[in-house]
């Protein structure tokens, strides 16, 4: 199988250092050719026969995110990358970042004029110090083409959270990496009480090329609801950890064993956490799923960020539920009793599986706290921590409960 | 004002367009369970206790607004499930001293009732009675239910005569840092640390004393457990009360009253002053004082102070409470501040000054207690200028008193004040709403009066910059809390 190269279309192929290279590529007609077109007619584009759905993990359209932020009158509107790519086992915004950053600003760019917006932020992830510094000389090289947005990029401070739309906002404005409350959406009240665009970096590195080659290419991609392609990265128990492009349609089986080379030391498939620490797990039976939102929703599963975690048999899943908790758990912001004190106590849960004084009634406790956080927490992160663990407890059961039994075991011992 | 039609619990219902499904149906007369939504402050939406579910989902009520054809169920055991988990992981978190009492074995909240506990309320909370979460978990018979209890052991802060902040009650609503930031514009709350190790403290984790903090109160008023509580000084009154050769002399502030009454059980009792003095009079207090001439004496020396200063054109700040003084000493210009005694001082003068000497008593063995609903009158009490006053108490200080000495306010007949206001009608408190109220004086003069202390601010600033149009402008921490100063105009 070969790659699908869209967002990636300049990786390894272009100096990311140099403008000129970029333009040499191509780069930057698809600007050009932006800000030729109506605002309306470019969104239009972009909404209706291109169905870009964002590729930071909710799958919103991105053109109807564009359209709300161009509708709300204000004189002042802000467009802003989400580089804080904080998901455990997610490589493909640096990926993007680091081989190609003018596609991005192009991206940005042309997101700017069709929203009439007069600053450009990308937010970039306190650990990516190198990304930063990449992005501020691609935006000193570019400025007369980015003109007249003034682009300026701003380092988070190492907040999983910040991940989050409205936390990165906040984050933005110097305050406390935290949620807001939605509605007021973004794209009427953003940053500083603007309307606000916020989209992945991989969102916007497919911009120009829709652009230059038109929605209807770009829709004849991938699958029917989810076009285009997706960057995929490989992590865990696999043969080749590593970034790929694909179309929407390329199933999970072929991701793993054709890109991968299948599970390492040649053993047997056991899980693969698919979407990032927040993502469910998918039992080797379910490997035919397309990889892209829709089909993997079907399947209680969520395609997130587009991390594959690979767990081969040799794993114990009770271990891996709590090292996914114990992740949440530091990085939950303490805003809402559901998520601080739930993630807490959940994780206390599997530490019992861990420390052997684990009863069959954890399970059920487990089980009702995770829908409890599914149902009462207050954004995004809180709803995602039982996910995982729930479906671990469900395909993978019998590890939690050889766990309990260990422990009778253990005590005849003792005895 | 547009409305919706809306459906709660199958009770067709209009709301207004803008209000949440928490006031709807408080309008409506449908008890929702909530606990950080205070109606004074913007929604936070973060304890999750008012869940229900709006069109099948799940949201928290405070914070949803209402639309048109909305169906809301408030009740269900899915939804009230959602309500009760929200409040165990909080009470799991929270100490158990006012569910577990030590006297009579009890360890399960149903089995707390007013009857059994009304016996002492020795129990070591403050806020014990007239504490939000307590009340709560009483309504939904709430304890910790599966989660393992695990006891918080940080720290109190005790730095300020005042406020005492224990971090072990906290439950983290936010309610103080928007009452001192948004409301009161002094930004000494803030919220430090993620996820867990979240917590409200000062900024750099300063001590309370060493940040802006200027003890105005607002924050204790306004929170919902005993996190944040007046310093407890009731064992100091004890001390000089259970002396035999002493004169304690009480003087009760315009402002007690109308707190007071508001607390736990006394809600129903139609409580009077003259009730309160009867039980000062039980736990040892000698002589009980009506405030009002004091208070308006206070007004008075303002209003002389200004009457003096006449060709003088600059503003002059007053105050009605200590943490407006606090604020104005550090943000008037010099010589501005008004010097005349605050109703407190005027009361510590008098009691050992003019009353000792003519009831020949030592004043070293006279004792004068403040009872004041404004916190800021216990920092005053410690102060190096308290004029006297050796002890400012609360109301919930003071009914905790009469509980330890079992003075029964239901039974008890009034009593007369041993020294009763001259004036004919007592004079009214500040109306309760914040902002600037600008009054006319003999016709020319101009006074500004601010309440709460962001409005104090902004007429400072105004005075600062040179541009206050103002003779006068008499600042007040907390709104309702001190004498209209229309009462000597």
């Amino acid at each position: 199988m070969k790659e699908f190269r869209v967002a990636l279309r300049n990786a390894g192929n272009i100096d990311p250092h140099s403008l000129e290279s970029y333009v040499a590529a191509g780069g930057y007609q698809a600007l050009d050719m932006a800000r030729a077109m109506n605002p309306e007619t470019l969104i239009g584009e972009i909404e209706r026969s291109g169905r870009l759905r964002g590729r930071g993990g909710a799958g919103f359209n991105t053109g109807s995110k564009w359209k709300g932020a161009f509708k709300t009158p204000a004189d002042q509107k802000y467009i802003v990358c989400n580089a804080d790519e904080g998901e455990p086992g997610t490589y493909k915004d640096r990926a993007i970042l680091e081989n190609d950053p003018h596609t991005v600003l192009e991206g940005m760019a042309i997101g700017a004029y069709a929203i009439g917006a007069s600053e450009a932020i990308i937010y970039c992830r306190a650990e990516y110090p190198h990304v930063a510094g990449l992005l501020r000389d691609a935006i000193a090289q570019a400025k007369e083409k980015l003109m007249p947005v003034s682009f300026s990029v701003c380092v988070g401070a190492g907040a999983y959270i910040c991940g989050e739309e409205t936390a990165l906002l906040n984050s933005l404005e110097g305050l406390r990496g935290e949620p807001r409350l939605k509605p007021p959406y973004p794209t009427v009240a953003g940053l500083n009480g603007m309307p606000t665009v916020i989209n992945n970096v991989e969102t916007f590195a497919s911009i120009p090329v829709i652009v230059e080659k038109g929605a209807w290419w770009y829709s004849s991609i991938g699958s029917v609801e989810y076009t285009g392609t997706k960057i995929f990265t490989l992590s865990g128990d696999v043969v080749n950890r590593g970034y790929f492009e694909v179309p929407g349609n390329t199933l999970i089986r072929e991701l793993i064993y054709d890109f991968g080379g299948g599970v390492a030391d040649g053993r047997q498939l056991k899980a693969v956490q698919v979407g990032g620490n927040s993502g469910a797990f998918i039992t080797p039976e379910q490997l035919d799923t397309p990889f892209n939102l829709d089909a993997l929703a079907e399947i209680g599963a969520s395609i997130g960020s587009g991390s594959l975690f690979v767990l081969d048999d040799t794993r114990d899943m009770s271990e891996i539920a709590l090292q996914t908790t114990r992740f949440f758990r530091d990085e939950s912001c303490g805003k809402c009793t559901a998520c601080r004190e739930g993630v807490r106590r959940m994780s206390e849960y599997l530490e019992r599986f861990q420390n052997c004084c684990a009863q069959e009634e954890d399970i059920g406790r487990i089980l009702s706290l995770g829908e409890y956080m599914k149902a009462a927490s207050f954004c995004p992160l809180g709803q995602s921590v039982p996910v995982p663990v729930l479906s671990a407890i469900n395909y993978f059961r019998s590890d939690f409960e050889q766990r309990i039994e260990a422990k009778e075991v253990a005590l005849y011992v003792t005895c | 004002m547009s409305l919706v039609n809306i459906i709660i619990d199958g009770v067709s219902l209009r709301a207004d367009a803008q209000s949440t499904i928490l006031d709807a149906a408080q309008q409506a007369g449908i008890h929702i369970p909530s606990l950080c939504h205070h109606p004074d402050y913007s929604v936070r939406a973060v304890c999750r206790v008012c869940m229900v579910e709006s069109n099948g989902k799940p949201v928290p009520a405070c914070a949803t607004t209402v639309s048109e054809g909305m169906s809301v169920k408030t009740k269900g055991a899915r939804i009230e499930g959602l309500r009760k988990t929200s409040l165990e992981l909080i009470l799991s978190h929270h100490p158990m001293e006012c569910q577990h009492c030590a006297r009579n074995g009890v360890s399960e909240v149903a089995d707390l009732s007013d009857e059994m506990c009304g016996y002492c309320r020795f129990c070591d909370c403050v806020k014990d009675g007239v504490c939000e979460l307590q009340e709560l978990a009483k309504e939904m018979n709430v304890t910790f239910g599966d989660f393992t209890w695990t006891e918080r052991r940080e720290a109190a802060d005790e730095s300020t005569p005042s406020i005492i902040k224990d971090p072990n009650k906290c439950i983290l609503c936010r309610r103080c840092v928007d009452a001192c930031g948004k409301q009161q514009g002094i930004h000494a709350w803030s919220i430090a640390g993620r996820g867990e190790e979240a917590r409200i403290e000062p900024a750099f984790g300063m001590a309370l004393s060493q940040s802006n903090c200027v003890q105005c109160g607002q924050c204790v008023r306004d929170c919902p457990t005993g996190a944040l509580s007046p310093k407890q000084q009731a064992d100091d009154l004890f001390v000089i009360t259970d002396n035999k050769d002493t004169t304690v002399i009480a003087w009760l502030h315009p402002n007690f009253l109308p707190e007071f009454s508001k607390l736990g059980e006394y809600g129903e009792l139609d409580i009077t002053e003259q009730h309160i003095v009867a039980g000062l009079h039980r736990v040892g207090i000698d002589i009980v004082w009506q405030g009002a001439d004091i208070a308006l004496t206070a007004l008075r020396d303002v209003m002389g102070e200004l009457e003096s200063s006449k060709e003088d054109t600059r503003t002059l700040v007053g105050y009605s409470d200590y943490a407006a003084k606090t604020l104005s000493a550090r943000l008037a210009p010099e010589g501005r501040l008004s010097r005349s005694l605050s109703a407190q001082q005027q009361f510590g003068r008098l009691a050992k000054g003019a009353w000792a000497k003519s009831n020949q008593k030592d004043p070293g063995r006279i004792y004068a207690i403040a009872l004041t609903a404004s916190l800021s009158g216990k920092a005053e009490a410690e102060c190096n200028d308290s004029c006297g006053v050796d002890l400012a108490l609360t109301p919930i200080e003071v009914r905790r008193l009469f509980y330890r000495r079992g003075a029964d306010l239901s039974l008890l007949a009034p009593e007369a004040f041993d020294l009763e206001t001259k004036a004919a009608s007592l004079p009214a408190l500040q109306p309760k709403e914040r902002g600037v109220t600008e009054l006319t004086r003999n016709g020319d003069g101009k006074i500004a009066v601010a309440q709460g202390l962001e409005h104090a601010q902004k007429l400072l600033d105004e005075v600062n910059e040179g541009t206050s149009e103002y003779d006068l402008i008499y600042l007040s921490a907390l709104p309702g809390e001190g004498i209209d100063i229309r009462a000597v105009m």
